[in-house]
Formats: C-alpha cells, sequence, structure tokens
C-alpha cells in the first residue's frame, strides 16, 4: 500500500511541473524542453542552499526564480534571436547541465539532517505527513494558476497562444508575453524539482532526464479526462492535468510492481506516451 | 488626421527579386473619412494597410496621427488607436477563448490587462446588449467557444469588438473575400453602420466594385505605388459599377 502512496506522493510533487508543461505546451503552444534542465536546477538549487540550512520557505522562491531565469532565457532565444523554440529550449538545457553541475559541485548531494518543508506530525507516518503537505502545496498551485488564466492577464497568454495575430492587434506585445509564460512555466518546473529533491532526499545531476516527457504524458492523460466530461474549461482542463500527473505515476508504480526490470522504465514511459498521443489520431481514422 | 509623407517602400532589397512598392508615396487621411482602395495585384493596397497597421515599415518617410509620429511604432502599440478587420475571417478572433473572453481582450486594446478577473456578470451584460445587434442569436450563447462559429459570424463579431475600445482608424483587409455573396453584404452594411455610428475614420482595401460604389466618401485608386485616382463622392462625381469597371481597363 506504501508502494502507491508513495506513487500518489510523486504525482503530487510532479504536478507543478505538468502544469508548467501545460502552460507552455497547451497555452502558449510552444514545445518548450528546458524542462529537464530547469527540474535539475530546482532540485540542485534546494539541495545546495538547505545543505547550508536556509529554511525551506526561503529556498522555495529562490527555486522558482532560478527556474524562471531560465525559461526566460529561452523565451528570449526563441522571440528575439528567432531561433525555433524547440532549439531554443535545447540550447538552455544544455547549458543548463554545466550550470547544474557548477550549482552542485559534484553530480549528486544528499539532503541529510537537514530541515525540509515536510513536518514531523506526532501520530502520522512519514508519508502521511508529506502526503498532507504536498497535496496543500498542489492545491495552491492550481487554485493561483486557474484563477491567474481567468484574469485579463491570463486571457491574453491564453490568447497568444491561441492566435498570436489577433493578440498583436488587440495591443498586446507577445513577445515580453511568451517570454513571462516561458519564465512561470519553468519556475513551476524548478518548484517541482525543489519538491521532489525533497521527497526523494537527494539531488542528482541526471534526475531531470527525460522528464519533459513525463510531464507530457501527464497533461496529455489529463486531456483523455476533460474530452470524456466535454466540457471546455480552463479550471477542468487544469485539474486534469493534476489528476494525469497522479494517474501517470500510479501507473508506473504498477508496472513496476508486476515485476517490470527499472532499466526499462523510461521506455515503458516512451511507449506509453505514444499510446496516449496516439488514441485521438487511431480513433480518427475508424 | 494620418499623414504619410515621403514613403518609400521595397522589399528584397539588393536581391533577384527586388521589388519597389513605393516611392515618395504621399497620403492625407482626413477625420471621418471612410476610404475605399482598389487596384490590381501588386499596386500597393495591401502594402499601403501594412504601414499604418505597423506589420510593415517605411525605408524611408514618416507616418503621422495627429502631431505623433507613428513611424517605428510596433503593431501592438498602434493597437492603442488602430483597429484591424483581416481577410482571413479566422484572423480576428481566438478560438478557444470564448465570445465573452474574445470581447473582453477587445475591451482591453488600449488599457494594461491586469491581474483581474473583467469577464463578470456586468460585462457579460454589455457584450450581450452589442451581439444582440446582429439578430443571429448569439447573446445566447456568449460563454461558446468562438471555434464553434462560421467564419462570417466570426467576421461580425470581430467589427463589434473593433468598437469595444476606443479606435480612431478602422483598417479592413478585403473583410468579405473568404465570405458567401450574403453574408458579404450582411457584414459590409454592419461594417458602414459602424464606422457612421461611431465616427470611426476607416480605410478598406477592396476587390470589388459594389463596395466602392456602395460605400465610402472616398475612393483611392493605386497602379505601381502611385495613387492615380483620388474622388471624394459628391454630386459631381457620380460612379457607377460602370464607371469602375472601366478603370481598371485603361
Amino acid at each position: 500500500m506504501s508502494f502507491y502512496l508513495t506513487a500518489v506522493l510523486l504525482g503530487l510533487g510532479f504536478s507543478a511541473l505538468a502544469m508548467g508543461i501545460f502552460l507552455s505546451m497547451r497555452v502558449f503552444n510552444i514545445p518548450d524542453i528546458t524542462t529537464d534542465g530547469s527540474f535539475t536546477l530546482g532540485g540542485a538549487v534546494t539541495a545546495v542552499l538547505m545543505t547550508e540550512h536556509y529554511p525551506a520557505l526561503i529556498v522555495l522562491p529562490c527555486v522558482f526564480l532560478t527556474g524562471a531565469i531560465a525559461g526566460a532565457f529561452t523565451g528570449i532565444i526563441h522571440t528575439k534571436l528567432k531561433v525555433h523554440a524547440l532549439l531554443s529550449g535545447i540550447l538552455v538545457m544544455t547549458a543548463l547541465y554545466s550550470v547544474n553541475l557548477a550549482i552542485m559541485g559534484r553530480s549528486n548531494i544528499p539532503l541529510t539532517g537537514v530541515n525540509t518543508i515536510f513536518p514531523i506530525i506526532n501520530g502520522l507516518s512519514e508519508l502521511q505527513s508529506q502526503g498532507i503537505v504536498l497535496l496543500l502545496f498542489t492545491l495552491l498551485l492550481f487554485a493561483g494558476l486557474s484563477l491567474m488564466l481567468k484574469t485579463d492577464f491570463g486571457l491574453a497568454f491564453r490568447a497568444t497562444g491561441n492566435n498570436e495575430t489577433m493578440m498583436r492587434s488587440l495591443g498586446s506585445n507577445t513577445e515580453s508575453l511568451k517570454i513571462l509564460g516561458l519564465a512561470l512555466a519553468n519556475g513551476l518546473t524548478a518548484i517541482s524539482g525543489y519538491l521532489i529533491c525533497q521527497v526523494q532526499g537527494f539531488a542528482d545531476i541526471g534526475m531531470g532526464i527525460g522528464i519533459v516527457i513525463l510531464g507530457l504524458g501527464s497533461v496529455m492523460i489529463g486531456e483523455i479526462f476533460v474530452n470524456l466530461f466535454k466540457i471546455k474549461s480552463i479550471t477542468i482542463h487544469l485539474a486534469g492535468v493534476v489528476a494525469g500527473t497522479i494517474l501517470f505515476r500510479i501507473i508506473l508504480a504498477f508496472a513496476l510492481s508486476i515485476g517490470l526490470n527499472a532499466l526499462y522504465l523510461k521506455l515503458v514511459v516512451a511507449l506509453f506516451v505514444l499510446i496516449v498521443v496516439s488514441i485521438p489520431q487511431l480513433k480518427r481514422s475508424e | 488626421m494620418i499623414t504619410l509623407s515621403s514613403i518609400s517602400k521595397t522589399f528584397n532589397k539588393g536581391n533577384p527579386n527586388e521589388q519597389r512598392i513605393f516611392s515618395n508615396f504621399n497620403l492625407k487621411i482626413f477625420k471621418n473619412d471612410f476610404i475605399i482602395v482598389v487596384g490590381s495585384n501588386g499596386s500597393g493596397k495591401s502594402t499601403l494597410l501594412n504601414l499604418l497597421a505597423g506589420t510593415v515599415f517605411a525605408d524611408e518617410g514618416s507616418i503621422y496621427l495627429d502631431k505623433l509620429e507613428i513611424t517605428k511604432y510596433k503593431e501592438y502599440k498602434r493597437s492603442a488607436w488602430i483597429a484591424r478587420i483581416f481577410q482571413n475571417p479566422l484572423t480576428g478572433t481566438a478560438p478557444e477563448l470564448t465570445i465573452l473572453e474574445n470581447f473582453r481582450l477587445a475591451s482591453l486594446r488600449t488599457k494594461r490587462k491586469g491581474l483581474t478577473i473583467g469577464t463578470g456578470d456586468k460585462f457579460k451584460s454589455l457584450v450581450k446588449e452589442k451581439v444582440r445587434v446582429l439578430n443571429l442569436g448569439l447573446e445566447n450563447k456568449i460563454t461558446m467557444p468562438m471555434g464553434n462559429l462560421s467564419g462570417g459570424q466570426r467576421q461580425a463579431l470581430t467589427l463589434l469588438m473593433a468598437i469595444m475600445d476606443d479606435t480612431k482608424l478602422l483598417l479592413l483587409d478585403e473583410p468579405t473575400a473568404a465570405l458567401d455573396p450574403r453574408t458579404s453584404i450582411t457584414i459590409m452594411d454592419l461594417a458602414a453602420k459602424v464606422i457612421k455610428e461611431f465616427d470611426l475614420t476607416a480605410l478598406l482595401v477592396t476587390h470589388q466594385i459594389k463596395d466602392v460604389v456602395n460605400y465610402g466618401n472616398r475612393v483611392i485608386q493605386l497602379k505601381e505605388g502611385q495613387i492615380i485616382r483620388d474622388i471624394t463622392k459628391g454630386p459631381e462625381h457620380e460612379l457607377n459599377m460602370k464607371v469602375v469597371f472601366d478603370w481598371f481597363n485603361q
């Protein structure tokens, strides 16, 4: 049972990342793969600051800010230097590998004897108290983001990804909006790195490898949900993303529990996402 | 008043396919002008519209809005005065946003889009009231995604969106080119009504001879980047289909 609880915890931890991917890929229509780097960046900054005994609530804004800066770089390269979004992301992600190593100083930092964001609550197991904090965290981010996307500013965000020409003719500097959007998306991704690093108890230079596909898979699983309900509300869409992330982790946990060699985990993830992506296509061609 | 003075524009400068559109082009657009711009393909109609909208910049010369020079202003900055209707009826609206949300953004064309939720009941009834004018029954569907509507409906809404915020100049780039004849008439009549009602200055680029006859107070014909006709409609200039048709065969 604790096996699946861990999966739910990881799902909650990764939902910030999935919301970030939702923002870049769905809201802005930009395939941003800075994610791999900014996720590790979040973990790296967390581990380094926490082992220096900075309080978890001071570390959090630092993590968000560094992730946002990484995303802003991708946005600036894409919009101002007119480099393809995918390539902009690859460039920043590659550069971040060195940056992350430089921040960490070595390839792995354990979080031993530090105060994480997870309190010790009497009468609750470690997993349970982690669950409560992660749940609160996710709810806050979810509520904040879905509210933001309903404001005038959020509408401008969504319209930029939907119809950029219109948005420019309606007086918005869409380049700045894209930079801001990518900054926010990668800030959220870094927060995921912050949470996961504390859940697993260490930061590792390789923790972000292939993470973008995990986020993408979560977003798409969420969309299957949303399409079932046939409601086109941004809040429900975002809720679907969070649910999709948790479900995805449970599916992976199930795969491992029936004896899948962990070596093949990424292969299974890739195959699974492929299936999810192709479902709508297969349905259409019937 | 909008003044274009000594505008020069060449595309692909220095290339074998260099194309000079304008050299030393001058035009004054007066307040409440409703100018119909005609001319064959490549005459510079679209470039003129794009120069005004800020999607194309002049190599030389300057553009003034009253006393303010806006030559170097980017498109989004010019939106503080200029609203646009596009040739593609889908370009003026965002398909995944609702009618209401599209109108909200349009109502903030000249303003900051801040962190407040502006699509409340008060705004809803305002949009309903505006949309009711179209007689399309859309006032009961304002929370529907724009993408569910037809091109004609979306073009009509784009026109209404143009007047949700303060507008000095309305640019219409062949707004009915992709619509069926009946819808075209509806859209053009709506445009003319809106321009009159809101005292707008407007510029319509068109290939339709009947638009030249039916709408506007001033007609400009372009040829190879030069104004070869600039007529203010009045008793001394009776325009009919035959007269205008002959312009193109000279």
